[in-house]
């Protein structure tokens, strides 16, 4: 095609959304509902995972020594070593015996030569590390006494973060599944109005080709004004959220919006477009058999 | 230019529109096809445009069979024949001079070209006044002569005119005609389809006459009926 027909394809695209602005509102309008619903899931699910994050990185795995260890450093050395241990901290027996003086409100509680607590370590855990297997190699370590973690709320804690994620999964697949049902069905809509034009134009010799692009162009700013209006909706709406939940909850850690900017550009702006095109391609299929 | 052997449409509810047509249009031939509603003389044009396609026989345009053509030979051929509807399909949005230009920008015209050549078929049609004016603004006359104009625009070897005359008055009527018969000797060939018995009496031009899809007349210099 030459260049020039490109030109003439644009055209025809914008006059056709100005000719028919109100039916091109409503698409865009139809199509900004459609994203923002993905959106709020989308958002929804990776603050759910963000928090199963922040959780995860509370939980330490804590080691005590037998008493009268000697070889401190070294078992140190070898519970760093342990794959999926991201940091060490040493805990001695006598700062472990001041917080506990502290917690109880005694102070004279233990003395330096009559101090029972045993030395420690706190191990963080990489992202993803395997708890249990790490508990296992770091009670094997000779000198260690005794490994002791939340068994019982990691476990549920590892579940809860696979519900969720499971569920945040699917229904955000529902999701987009939905927004390319409403979006090919909105621009049927717009396409349908216009089939005469369609069959005139096929009549005067035009290709299947010729008659698509215009259309394509059209479906794809549809998508894409979809997007943009969903995007600045959900940013802010975002952002109002965070502000309402930091005033008056401050313990539930959003994601900061710059980090959710992103990846809802790419993926609004993605299906808006990519739909908005596929939309038209599937509605003026029908029209072009004549 | 057109030749048809054993031409047969038969409709998917069962109804026979053309049976065993076999005929041929020569270049440059003026040709009305006349009968009474229901004949078949829509479905035989909407054959030769490739808008249906034929149960059985062979149909053949510009020397190609159009039953075998593919997506884009149908586009093609398509541009080689210029149509005149009854209901006129203009795009109402657009004005006189676009929904001209439109069949040349569907072909890739030059921009320079599209316009010498819009102008020149407004003046054949006498619309050169009008070129800026909607379909809505015009009169029924002048609304078919945007729809010859259009027709005419991209230089066809064939046109097809279904009732061009159908919904005007009879002076209207023979302007139509006038410009139909002035495209005719320029070597457009022209295939007519028409209920208009003074006009077809008057012309005397080969008359092909259909009736229940069957071919039951064709003379050259004809009229409307066999008595005329």
């Amino acid at each position: 095609m030459k260049p020039r027909t490109f030109l003439y394809f644009f055209r025809e695209a914008f006059r056709g959304l100005v000719r028919n602005s109100l039916m091109s509102l409503a698409a865009i309008g139809i199509i900004t509902i459609a994203l923002l619903l993905f959106g709020l899931f989308y958002l929804f699910t990776v603050n759910l995972q963000h928090l199963g994050d922040l959780a995860w990185d509370k939980i330490e795995i804590r080691v005590f020594l037998e008493q009268n260890v000697e070889q401190v450093e070294e078992i140190g050395t070898k519970l760093a070593a342990l794959p999926g241990v991201k940091s060490i901290k040493f805990i001695p027996k006598q700062e472990g015996a001041a917080a506990l003086e502290k917690l109880l409100g005694n102070k004279n509680l233990f003395t330096e030569e009559d101090n029972p607590l045993p030395h420690c370590f706190n191990l963080s855990l990489t992202e993803g590390a395997n708890i249990d297997e790490i508990s296992r190699l770091a009670s094997k370590v000779p000198g260690v006494e005794e490994v002791v973690f939340g068994q019982a709320f990691v476990k549920f804690l590892k579940i809860a973060i696979r519900i969720g994620l499971i569920v945040g999964m699917v229904f955000l697949l529902l999701t987009v599944c939905a927004v390319l049902y409403i979006v090919i069905n909105t621009i049927q809509l717009t396409v349908y109005a216009r089939r005469k034009e369609i069959e005139i134009m096929k009549l005067v010799g035009a290709t299947d080709a010729f008659v698509r692009w215009p259309f394509l162009l059209e479906g794809m700013v549809l998508g894409l004004g979809g997007a943009a209006l969903a995007l600045i909706l959900l940013t802010e709406g975002y952002t109002i959220l965070i502000r309402k939940l930091s005033a008056y909850h401050n313990f539930i850690p959003l994601l900061p919006r710059a980090q959710v900017n992103s990846p809802l550009i790419i993926f609004l702006f993605t299906m808006g477009i990519c739909f908005g095109a596929i939309g038209s391609l599937f509605s003026i299929k029908r029209y072009l058999k004549v | 230019m057109i030749l048809t052997k054993d031409l047969t449409k038969i409709y998917s509810n069962g109804v026979v529109a053309l049976e065993q047509l076999s005929l041929s249009v020569e270049k440059g031939e003026f040709v009305f096809l006349v009968g009474p509603s229901g004949a078949g003389k829509t479905t035989f044009l909407n054959l030769i445009i490739r808008r249906e396609l034929p149960t059985a026989g062979l149909l053949s345009v510009n020397q190609k069979n159009i039953a075998s053509l593919k997506k884009d030979e149908i586009a093609f051929l398509r541009r080689s024949i210029g149509v005149i509807f009854q209901d006129y399909k203009l795009l109402p949005h657009k004005t006189v001079y676009e929904n001209i230009s439109f069949a040349l920008e569907v072909i890739e015209t030059g921009i320079k070209e599209i316009k010498q050549r819009v102008y020149s078929v407004l003046e054949l049609v006498g619309l050169l006044n009008k070129s800026n004016v909607f379909p809505s603004e015009l009169s029924g006359g002048e609304q078919q002569r945007v729809c010859l104009a259009r027709a005419i625009v991209n230089r066809p070897l064939l046109l097809l005119a279904d009732e061009p005359t159908g919904n005007l008055d009879p002076d209207t009527s023979w302007e139509i005609m006038e410009l139909l018969r002035e495209i005719n000797k320029r070597g457009t060939t022209i295939l007519m389809a028409t209920h208009n018995k003074e006009i077809v009496d008057k012309l005397r031009k080969r008359v092909i006459a259909l009736d229940h899809g069957k071919l039951i007349r064709d003379t050259l210099r004809g009229g409307y009926t066999i008595e005329a």
